[in-house]
């Protein structure tokens, strides 16, 4: 239908990457609107021992490649639309998981190990009198959503601002982006730092006054995490083919002709790695809830390539090649890293080399090649 | 618009890198609606005056007005939002989006990012961008990627998309370089054609090319003016010919 419209009425939403994100995105959209249905209801109301329940590791797995596919599409939209590189998107999504984290631990008010009322366990053991000022609000489950959005979003705008206009691109970017998630992980590893050092925060109990491991809860939370995946995917969309996607693909290929037609270009990027950062932090607030613990590792520089890894593999630029990616690579992994963690760091850089060689436009290129053989038969 | 204003004014204008002057107290008036070729030999600042004028080179000392405009007070897209429109040397397109939209996103609607957002091509914005396709010859093309056109069709669209902009002064940088006897020819006429309602400023190498156009040249030498007058006059030139033609 899209074909159509394109023959006849000539408009922005031309534009190769929409024809072909259409279709697919859209088969997408249905399949997680469908799982929302039916996944919590076999999960919750199917007995155990039938083969149609689906169990709490099961749901809970699946609800984390949700946040991961997530992740993947908010780096899609800086680094497959507009260029910037960013190997440290692991640091919006470890700081809106910290977020959420923090709010779980104040619910956990005096059941910890050492039934302070006041102080989280960690500070106990710490030997602090009060609490820190930071963490002050977090009580609300509000004020901690708001920080999902803010944290992340702050630190991502005052980092763009800064890097753009002083007019940073390319690998050194990239260099700098690494250079930020690595303070982070050092910052947050220490103890006195207040956020729980080297163990992170973890033990959470309720959420809204809802057991945390309950089937509901889980079901919950992987509607939310489908939700939100949905909502954002349609969001980019809805970006990208506006003006803005030309606007973004013109950036990543030729900033100068932008910039001397006119627009400025320092502010759009600042505007979408913002936005990206703010998807990203919702990301991580998504998965902490569902993993039980946050901690400073995420802030680990490869997590961060690894994230590069699934937008690589799915092809980035079309948005639908960002979410699959993120979830073929965590489903093998989740599989590889039980028969034997070693093999998977290696397998992980034997996908991306033979990504990179053979499929310079991620799956996305696959479907191009089964397409073209399928007609050469014929 | 008053035909004898002018429309660009250049004042004593230096810039210098790490000592070396590539442009040495310049000043050229360019009056509106007029065609001018500037020539020189290498490294006489004919690329730095376009960087200049577009505010991408920060000048040390000078002067630079444009429709009395102090240039020094405006960022680059600021400038280009004034009316000043810049064809770079290579063809500086979108190459990975269509020929249609290459000129859509060049449309000079507002260029802020909620705009953007929630643009909508108006009808007379469609005329538009129909007739700079035709005005280009670039019709039947108009839905083809733009990497997939020629090289002489690439520097057309980024011309169009200059026109489409709505510049009162186009800066233009080599345009034939590259192109075939019959590109070129093509390529004249666009000029002529377009500097009807608009000034035009085009740096050439191509002497054939600058007669074909029939328009006053500017001669630089060592970052300033070494004449201005007509083809005809600058050939016989002495000047000229030492530091250029003659070589």
């Amino acid at each position: 239908m899209n074909k159509r419209i394109a023959e006849n009425k000539p408009s922005l939403l031309i534009n190769i990457n929409f024809l072909l994100g259409d279709s697919i995105g859209r088969y997408l959209i249905y399949l997680l609107a469908i799982s929302i249905f039916i996944l919590p209801i076999l999960h919750v109301y199917i007995a155990e021992d039938s083969i149609f329940h689906v169990s709490s590791y099961t749901i809970s797995l699946l609800g984390k490649y949700l946040c991961f596919a997530l992740l993947a599409l908010s780096l899609d939209l800086v680094w497959g639309y507009t260029g910037i590189l960013s190997l440290g998107h692991g640091a919006f999504f470890g700081l809106g998981g910290y977020m959420m984290g923090m709010h779980l631990m104040r619910e956990i008010g005096d059941r910890g190990v050492y039934g302070n009322p006041l102080l989280p366990d960690f500070m106990v053991f710490l030997n602090w009198e009060e609490l820190p000022w930071f963490w002050y609000g977090f009580d609300s489950f509000l004020f901690s959503c708001l920080m999902v959005i803010l944290v992340p979003g702050l630190l991502a705008f005052i980092f763009a601002a800064l890097a753009f206009g002083s007019r940073v691109t390319g690998v050194y970017f990239s260099i700098i982006t690494q250079a930020l998630v690595f303070t982070l992980m050092l910052a947050f590893f220490q103890n006195d730092f207040g956020f729980g050092g080297n163990n992170g925060l973890t033990d959470f109990k309720d959420i809204l006054g809802k057991d945390i491991s309950s089937k509901e809860t889980r079901a919950v939370f992987y509607i939310c995490s489908a939700v939100m995946l949905i909502l954002s995917y349609l969001t980019c969309r809805f970006i990208v083919s506006s003006k803005i996607g030309n606007i973004l693909i013109g950036i990543r290929d030729r900033e100068t002709r932008m910039r001397f037609l006119g627009y400025n270009t320092t502010v759009f990027k600042i505007i979408i790695f913002t936005f990206s950062a703010v998807l990203a932090g919702i990301a991580g607030a998504l998965y902490v809830p569902q993993v039980g613990i946050i901690n400073p590792g995420e802030f680990s520089p490869i997590k961060s390539i690894e994230i590069v890894v699934w937008v690589a593999l799915g092809g980035r630029g079309f948005l639908y090649g960002a979410i699959i990616g993120a979830i073929v690579v965590n489903v093998l992994k989740s599989y590889l890293t039980i028969i034997s963690p070693e093999i998977w760091i290696i397998f992980l850089g034997l996908i991306f080399i033979l990504v990179t060689i053979y499929l310079p436009n991620g799956l996305a290129d696959l479907k191009r090649i089964i397409k073209k053989n399928l007609y050469d038969r014929r | 618009m008053i035909e004898d204003k002018n429309i660009l004014e250049i004042k004593n204008v230096t810039v210098s890198f790490d000592g070396f002057k590539a442009l040495n107290s310049l000043s050229l008036e360019i009056k509106n609606s007029q065609m001018i070729a500037i020539i020189g030999p290498n490294g006489a600042g004919k690329t730095t005056l376009q960087d200049v004028i577009t505010g991408k080179t920060k000048i040390d000392d000078g002067k630079i007005f444009f429709k009395n405009n102090d240039l020094s007070q405006f960022s680059e897209h600021e400038i280009v939002n004034l009316g000043i429109g810049r064809k770079f040397q290579r063809p500086t397109i979108i190459e990975n989006i269509s020929v249609w939209d290459n000129l859509c996103i060049a449309l000079n609607t507002r260029k802020n990012f909620l705009s953007c957002l929630l643009f909508k091509l108006k009808n007379k914005d469609l005329k538009k961008v129909v007739e700079i396709i035709s005005i280009i010859n670039l019709e039947k093309k108009k839905n083809l990627i733009a990497k997939n056109l020629s090289h002489g069709e690439k520097q057309w669209l980024e011309i169009g998309m200059l026109l489409i902009q709505q510049s009162d002064l186009l800066l233009i940088d080599e345009p034939v370089a590259g192109m075939t006897e019959i590109e070129t020819k093509k390529t004249s006429e666009l000029l002529i054609n377009i500097s009807k309602d608009r000034t035009v400023l085009v740096v050439e190498h191509d002497m054939n090319f600058i007669e074909s156009l029939g328009v006053e040249v500017v001669v630089l030498n060592e970052g300033s003016v070494l004449t201005r007058g007509s083809m005809k006059n600058i050939k016989k030139n002495k000047q000229v010919i030492d530091v250029y033609l003659g070589r």
